[in-house]
């Protein structure tokens, strides 16, 4: 009866620091991310948010608990595993700084796929044309980051993410340098990978008009989540 | 990768730029030394076995009463016979003295022997006639037909000009050659290095020569012209090789501090680009994927810095030696060859650099982790704390270098000496990040006042990342020392070998008559323009031994004082000094001889000296009872301190030589070694000067990427009110505080490493040698590092105070 599980966690812990200066960011969270949903992730600044997001995506570990994502768990996974793993499972998006500004906005969607010695066979470039026209990018392609708005950024962020069809997607405060309209338009195409692709959305975010486009709302007090929901429609 | 390489290659080239220019001096510089050394070993090997064409057997080093005895006896027994060695003597022609040390040679008697080539005019044919060597010729302005006079007093002789010669061999050269009846008036003073002996008829057998040649002189050293020939070659090439390595030392010293350069160079530009990579590895880079592509990156680099600077040490050297070639033909350099061995060195080395340079940044650069990448935050402040292992280390090496220093002044060994300094300097530069900025703050807080609130926001700066500001100063502070080292060294060892020169010749100039000098003589020579003393000696002319007849001075005469720059050996009441020159053959020191005036005959002790001219010294009382009313034999002078030698000189022959009187040059003497001392100096800290020009190429770099990184800060401080200029102040203040405490620490440390030298080196070969410190020089070193530091913030600085505040306050 459970769908598929995205990604889990039980008893999660993450601490900072020694003695006076100790913060327990996480304390000994459950959560369940089933596949295929549009996950935003809520709560005031300093309740563990980002945190949660960083161990999920392995880009940190736990000082207690564990995590699963695409059935594999992440705990005794070396840096060069960790590193493989985010390659072909995880996509991110982030709130800024998201390409690297020497490569064009093409170069930079191949980016993982090339990380990872992928061949561009027939598949994967269908693949991509589709991704950068549901995108509106094919304009864009040979474009550097500097010559691009803020909205094009992420969308180009978007495509990379999506391109190598990873377990589960990752966005952290996406939408937060951009205006209201370019805001709606990186919110609708995150939602439209939901639905159309069957893509699995995280998203990290203490904006309300951005958790109205997701599907469940995970809220997160004091390294604890207080509130799971699901979002009205 | 791959994309990433080459799109990184491409953006970033541009900030490597500098740190490729340190790379591309170092290896051209490589380069340059094998092309002029390959010219200068050309031109000194070229023909070195022309002298000794058709000879049978060649004698090493003769004495030149040796040399006389074979000449005589080649000649005698239907042999021939040359020799290839040189006397200095005084020079005039057509009455004005041109040179005090000319080397005149001989001109072998045999058409077929002459290894010299006719250029103008014929070959000398008979006594009284010379052929001088073209190069002297264009120098001195000497033509065919001219009449000169070379040496003075008894032994000058005056010759005319019949040809001009050139000479295939360097090494058998000389100014003017005259034929032996002529030149053998000099034979005392003959330095000899090789004979040449050619046996009767053609075909001869070294056998037979060295038979011929034993019969006259039975130990000399007879060698096969062919194995004499080798031997020089090799002699010369030995001599070309050290002075290859020594000059290869300074491109080693370029080359070190073009590593530190490099080194800090990628360390800030991997700071700058941590983002970059924290983002990669977020997207999927193994820690090997990045530092592959980043080391890839500087091996590219490394290739490309190498390509660029081998060609352009090629043309450098080429040209050079093409330039040196045709305005200074005397230099005799030879053709330019540069083996492909050399070039693939220069090559190998430049990598080599690179990729060491780049080693530990790159490791650094990787360990970031994925999570920098998610911080909005774009500054990168990289406060690093001085570990204590470092001071430990430091403290190690600069004890264990001090005890190595101690050493070495105990035991005068240059080993222990450089393995002190070296240890002494790597403690320093390991203590740098803590010393280097505690310095800055200091030198800041002296200024405070002139500075203003630009000035006090630097010297905030310049400490903040104690490591970066530590290796930014550490490669101009190697350069610094070494130069403050030389200098200070130089003239403590110069302030030494003067009282050497004082003690050896102690009179400028020494005029010694065959007669009496008649007062008139002795006024005008005082008179002469430059003179800044003259004193007459009284003495007379005596049959002293076998030498035959001397003047004969008084040591000990009233005033001499006033003209001496060291002592006179005193003779005691049975002693007489004679010249070292005339000592050797017959009449040697200790030996007793007759010395007799007329009837008055004195038997005294001989004891060798030099520096009054061709004279024999005795004490007054023994004066006295030889010649009682003695009068005025010679006058000695002294010159004004800024006289000219050679000028001088003339005015000086000119009062002399009607007068029958020789004339002794101690002041050219002394001069020549003053010359030869600035001489090396220049050339030693205009090596140096490549590694510091390369180290404040370092320093202007890193404020250009500094000021890349801190945009962001910069827009700030505008924002909230810093005018333009201030901005522009600031970042000059901080490049005039990194390069003045990098000097001024680099002078502190030269000096105790000039004065450990002099004391483990100079002052047991020279007592009472002290430090002398030529604070002009220092002075100047100092004031220059400033104006070179202001002149490295004119570029950045211009950059960053043209930021807009709004635009540099944008979040990305």
């Amino acid at each position: 009866m459970t769908s598929l599980l995205a990604a889990s966690t039980r008893g999660l812990t993450k601490s900072y620091g020694r003695g006076d200066t100790l913060v327990h960011a996480l304390r000994g969270v459950d959560l369940d991310l089933p596949a295929g949903r549009f996950t935003a992730i809520m709560g005031p600044s300093g309740s563990g948010k980002s945190t949660l997001m960083h161990c999920l995506a392995g880009l940190d570990q736990p000082t207690a608990g564990s995590v699963t994502v695409a059935g594999q768990a992440l705990e005794g996974m070396d840096d060069d595993a960790l590193t493989r793993f985010r390659r072909d499972h995880v996509g991110f998006v982030f709130q800024a700084f998201n390409l690297l500004p020497a490569l064009s906005a093409e170069q930079n969607i191949w980016l993982p796929t090339e990380l990872a010695g992928r061949d561009r066979d027939a598949d994967l470039r269908g693949r991509f044309d589709g991704i950068v026209d549901t995108l509106d990018l094919t304009a864009r392609l040979g474009h550097r980051p500097a010559e691009l708005s803020g909205g094009q950024q992420q969308r180009v962020a978007i495509a990379r993410a999506l391109l190598s069809a990873p377990a589960i997607v990752f966005a952290d405060e996406p939408t937060g340098n951009l205006d209201s309209a370019s805001s709606a338009e990186v919110l609708s195409l995150l939602r439209q990978s939901v639905r159309e692709l069957g893509q699995t959305v995280v998203m990290v975010t203490h904006e309300t008009e951005a958790a109205r486009y997701a599907d469940d709302i995970v809220v997160l007090a004091d390294g604890r989540i207080t509130e799971r929901r699901e979002a009205a429609a | 990768m791959r994309t990433v390489l080459w799109a990184s290659l491409r953006t970033h080239t541009r900030r490597y730029g500098a740190a490729l220019l340190a790379v591309v001096v170092g290896s051209a510089f490589i380069v340059v030394t094998a092309a002029l050394s390959s010219a200068i070993r050309d031109g000194l090997t070229a023909g070195l076995g022309e002298p000794y064409d058709g000879a049978d057997a060649v004698v090493d080093r003769p004495s030149p009463d040796e040399a006389g005895r074979l000449l005589a006896a080649a000649r005698d027994s239907g042999a021939d016979a040359w020799l290839i060695g040189w006397t200095m003597e005084q020079l005039a022609v057509d009455g004005t003295v041109v040179d005090s040390d000319t080397d005149i040679g001989q001109l072998p008697d045999r058409a077929d022997r002459r290894w010299q080539e006719l250029v103008d005019g014929r070959f000398a044919a008979a006594p009284g006639e010379a052929v001088v060597d073209t190069n002297t010729a264009t120098v001195s302005r000497i033509a065919v037909g001219d009449e000169l006079r070379i040496g003075t007093g008894a032994d000058a002789l005056d010759v005319t000009v019949v040809g001009l010669v050139d000479s295939p061999s360097t090494y058998a050269y000389a100014s003017v050659y005259l034929l032996w009846p002529d030149l053998a008036r000099w034979q005392d003073r003959l330095y000899v290095t090789s004979l040449a002996w050619a046996g009767p008829g053609d075909g001869g057998d070294t056998a037979e020569a060295r038979a011929a040649i034993r019969a006259v002189v039975p130990d000399a050293e007879v060698v096969a012209v062919d194995r004499f020939v080798q031997d020089l070659q090799t002699e010369v090439n030995n001599g070309v090789d050290v002075v290859q390595i020594v000059v290869l030392l300074f491109g080693a010293i370029a080359l070190v501090v073009a590593v530190l350069v490099i080194n800090n160079t990628f360390t800030i530009l991997f700071a700058q680009r941590s983002r970059d990579l924290a983002l990669l590895r977020c997207v999927g880079a193994t820690r090997q994927q990045v530092l592959r592509s980043i080391r890839l990156e500087s091996l590219v680099l490394g290739v490309s810095s190498a390509a660029i600077g081998v060609l352009a040490g090629l043309g450098a050297g080429h040209g050079l030696v093409a330039l040196i070639r045709a305005q200074w033909p005397q230099a005799r350099l030879g053709q330019a060859q540069v083996a492909p061995a050399w070039l693939a060195g220069a090559a190998a080395v430049a990598v080599l650099v690179t990729l060491v340079a780049a080693w530990l940044p790159t490791r650094r650069a990787v360990r970031i982790s994925p999570l920098a990448a998610l911080r909005p935050d774009d500054s990168t402040h990289v406060r690093t704390r001085t570990g204590r292992i470092r001071l430990g280390l430091g403290a190690l090496a600069v004890g264990a270098g001090t005890l190595g220093l101690a050493a070495a002044i105990a035991t005068a060994n240059v080993g222990a000496l450089a393995v002190g300094g070296t240890l002494v300097f790597a403690g320093v530069l390991l203590f740098g990040p803590v010393l280097v900025p505690a310095l800055i703050r200091g030198t800041g807080a002296l200024g405070n006042r002139l500075l203003g609130p630009a000035g006090r926001l630097a010297a905030g700066n310049a400490v903040r990342n104690p490591r970066r500001t530590a290796a930014t100063t550490a490669s101009l502070l190697i350069g610094v020392t070494l130069t403050t080292a030389v200098l200070t060294g130089m003239a403590s060892s110069r302030s030494a070998i003067t009282t050497e020169m004082d003690e050896q010749h102690p009179i400028d100039l020494a005029v010694t008559g065959e007669g009496p000098l008649s007062a008139e003589v002795v006024d005008r020579l005082a008179e002469v323009d430059g003179m800044a003393a003259a004193v007459p000696v009284p003495g007379t002319v005596a049959r002293v031994g076998d030498l035959g007849e001397l003047p004969v001075l008084a040591a000990r005469t009233a005033g001499a004082s006033r003209v001496l720059h060291g002592g006179l050996p005193a003779p005691g009441p049975g002693q007489v000094v004679l010249p070292w020159d005339l000592l050797g053959d017959g009449v040697e020191a200790g030996d007793v001889v007759p010395v007799a005036v007329g009837d008055e005959v004195a038997r005294l002790r001989v004891v060798g000296g030099e520096g009054w001219g061709e004279a024999a010294l005795v004490g007054r009382a023994t004066l006295d009872r030889l010649a009682p009313d003695a009068a005025p034999q010679a006058v000695w002078l002294r010159a004004d301190r800024d006289a000219d030698p050679e000028d001088l000189a003339g005015s000086v022959e000119a009062v002399a030589e009607p007068a029958g009187a020789g004339v002794e040059n101690g002041l050219a003497k002394r001069s020549y070694v003053d010359l030869q001392l600035d001489v090396l100096t220049g050339g030693v800290v205009g090596l140096l000067a490549i590694a510091v020009a390369i180290a404040l190429v370092g320093i202007g770099n890193t404020l250009g990427l500094s000021v890349l990184e801190r945009g962001r800060e910069h827009a700030l401080l505008r924002a909230l009110g810093l005018t333009r200029r201030q901005v522009r102040r600031m970042l000059a203040a901080e490049a005039v505080l990194l390069s003045v405490v990098a000097t001024v620490l680099g002078t502190a440390l030269g000096v105790v490493f000039a004065w450990s030298a002099v004391r483990a080196l100079v002052q047991p070969a020279v007592a009472g040698a002290g430090l002398v410190l030529p604070w002009g020089q220092l002075g100047l070193v100092v004031v220059m590092s400033a104006l070179a530091g202001l002149l490295a913030a004119v570029l950045p600085s211009r950059r960053a105070s043209r930021i807009a505040p709004a635009a540099g306050l944008r979040l990305d």
